[in-house]
């Protein structure tokens, strides 16, 4: 959804004001950690791919045009940062699956992230969904978006990530429901 | 198993993660550099004359963006028809005269204002309240009927007399004047007025205006016009930004371009490096059927009446006070419970119990020097106070002394 105070922040942005960048720092900063510690469950890759995207954002301020929602935008480059890590180590898939399993138990609490013991044990059994139902559980559960907006960030038709997103959330059910078994 | 719902608000509640501070720094300084250097670049890629013309004046920056952004958030797509694009003037003009042609209307607000404060006054801390315009034109005089209400206030013209009930304390205030704008003067209530000094405004000074023609989502063409505008009071003063004119602000109109109604209105106000929305209204009702109960007030029993001030036996020495000195006979009558005493600073038939309560035995920790504000024509005297509850209380008491008795009255501040 385009707000005003984005589309503000935005313009201001693109015209050099340093306080419009603080606020989209400030004011995306934790979703786009989350989002990115949903498809890594890895905090210090999460960490790298979202201060990525912000000095990235920061370099481009003068070229800056966007149509389209602030929040979408930078999602997107937190998704694409996360394949591009896994693309320089040839396949997609089996990399980002490679990384989160090689994650296995994320790094824990010594590094510069801030989060619970549920949300450790949420993040290993999305990094247990293949790649592409792990982001589309997350793009639209976590970051509000359409399936239409996946679909096309994903290059697949709707239904596709509708699939995608029906059979990560049945498999996440089971695997956090097991989860849950286990502790009892 | 747990249902799907239930794994949608576990991934939206606990897949949390916060950075902690050594973070921040760091990704903020990170991004400092980056923007620093693209900074200089840029600086270095423009060409002067662009950059200073764009970064000129702020308050046309802001102008701007908020016509940008409010098209944008409202989802609308450029034109692509040549028609002439008409002036802001024009555009006011055209909207001043549809709507002399309403026979009534309902308009819904929003305002970053306290719930029961006087529909003017705003903060830009304020939460977004809720204010109601209805307005029924009548063939008979005075020409029509209306009511403006917010969640603590109440103003009802039925047609004879404006009755004004303020809901915490029953009090009433009625006076023949039937103007709404008395209440709301910089709003909408009297909408073919508020067009028409815009007008006269776009054709004294254009270059605070831009216009803009536009294809809304709903496949009608639309008219937005911006309107800037400056405080007339030093950045310092105290009522700066507690009016919408003691501030810099923008206002965005949305019009439909072909019946010329108001659909949309945004008001900004520029403080500082930030825009802060402090007015929108969210709906418009053009013609509609209004329920005749609108335009009666049912006084509550136990109400308190405003009344004059009346001039005492020994008026004179209350004429000579000086505010500092009214400000401290007014604490002091609350601290002695003293209500009577009270009373000759209140233009009011009697003391309510919630009052009492509240200022009742309270303490003066000190009254400091008047001062005044803007154009207001009374003074203002910053106070601290304890309260029998032993709260602290500091503020400006609002004194003015514009009456028939000549001498100091309450007006706002507690």
């Amino acid at each position: 959804m385009r707000t005003i105070e984005d589309e503000l922040l935005k313009w201001r942005f693109q015209r050099g004001s340093r306080a419009a960048l603080a606020r989209v720092y400030e004011k995306y900063v934790h979703a786009l950690l989350s989002l990115a510690m949903g498809l890594l469950n890895d905090p210090h890759a999460a960490e790298d791919v979202v201060q990525d995207v912000f000095v990235s954002f920061a370099q481009g301020a003068e070229g800056f045009r966007l149509k389209g929602s602030l929040k979408a935008y930078l999602a997107q480059s937190v998704v694409n940062r996360v394949r591009d890590r896994a693309r320089r180590q040839r396949s997609q898939q089996r990399r980002i699956n490679a990384l989160a399993a090689a994650a296995g138990s994320p790094a824990g609490r010594n590094g510069s992230l801030v989060y619970d013991e549920r949300c450790e044990r949420l993040s290993a059994a999305l990094a247990r969904l293949p790649y592409e139902q792990r982001e589309a559980v997350v793009l639209k559960v976590k970051h509000e978006m359409k399936l239409k907006d996946i679909a096309r960030l994903q290059g697949v038709s709707i239904s596709t990530v509708h699939g995608r997103y029906r059979y990560g959330m049945e498999k996440l059910r089971a695997l956090l429901d097991g989860d849950m078994d286990h502790e009892r | 198993m747990e249902p799907i719902e239930n794994v949608e608000e576990t991934i939206r509640k606990k897949l949390h993660v916060t950075p902690d501070r050594t973070l921040h720094e760091r990704v903020l300084a990170q991004v400092r550099q980056a923007y620093e250097h693209d900074e200089q670049t840029t600086t270095a890629r423009w060409a002067p004359a662009v950059r200073r013309r764009i970064m000129k004046k702020r308050i046309t920056q802001l102008a701007a963006a908020v016509l940008v952004a409010a098209a944008l958030a409202l989802g609308i797509v450029a034109m692509r028809t040549s028609t002439p694009v008409a002036s802001a003037a024009d555009v006011f003009n055209q909207a001043a005269n549809a709507m002399s042609q309403l026979t009534s209307f309902h308009v819904r607000v929003e305002m970053r204002t306290p719930p029961g404060d006087n529909f003017a006054v705003i903060g830009l801390a304020y939460d977004f309240v809720p204010i109601d315009f209805w307005r029924q034109y009548t063939d008979t005089p005075p020409g029509s009927k209306w009511r403006l209400e917010e969640p603590g206030r109440v103003v009802v013209m039925d047609g004879q007399r404006s009755t004004m009930l303020i809901k915490y304390n029953n009090y009433i205030h009625q006076v023949n004047d039937l103007n709404p704008e008395r209440y709301w003067k910089e709003c909408l209530v009297e909408l073919e007025k508020v067009m028409s000094r815009e007008s006269e405004a776009a054709t004294g000074r254009p270059r605070g205006f831009t216009v803009l023609h536009e294809r809304g989502d709903d496949g009608r063409d639309k008219i937005f016009v911006t309107a800037e505008a400056q405080a007339n009071i030093p950045e310092t003063d105290y009522l700066r930004n507690k009016y919408i004119h003691y501030s810099d602000h923008a206002k965005v109109y949305q019009f439909d371009a072909e019946t010329k109604l108001l659909e949309h209105l945004e008001i900004y106000v520029h403080d500082g490096d930030r825009d802060v929305l402090v007015f929108r209204l969210v709906e418009a009702e053009y013609n509609v059927e209004l329920d005749a109960e609108l335009f009666r007030l049912e006084v509550p029993e136990d109400a308190i009446y405003s009344i004059p001030l009346e001039v005492l036996p020994d008026n004179e020495r209350y004429e000579a006070m000086t505010p500092k000195e009214a400000a401290t006979a007014f604490f002091t009558a609350c601290a002695e419970e003293d209500w009577e005493e009270l009373l000759k600073f209140m233009g009011q038939t009697r003391i309510s119990q919630r009052f009492k309560d509240y200022l009742g035995g309270l303490e003066i920790v000190e009254i400091g020097e008047p001062f005044q504000s803007g154009d207001y024509p009374g003074w203002f005297i910053p106070y601290q106070i304890r309260l029998k509850s032993g709260q602290v209380k500091q503020h400006n008491l609002a004194l003015r002394k514009d009456n028939q008795a000549n001498r100091f009255e309450l007006d706002g501040g507690i």
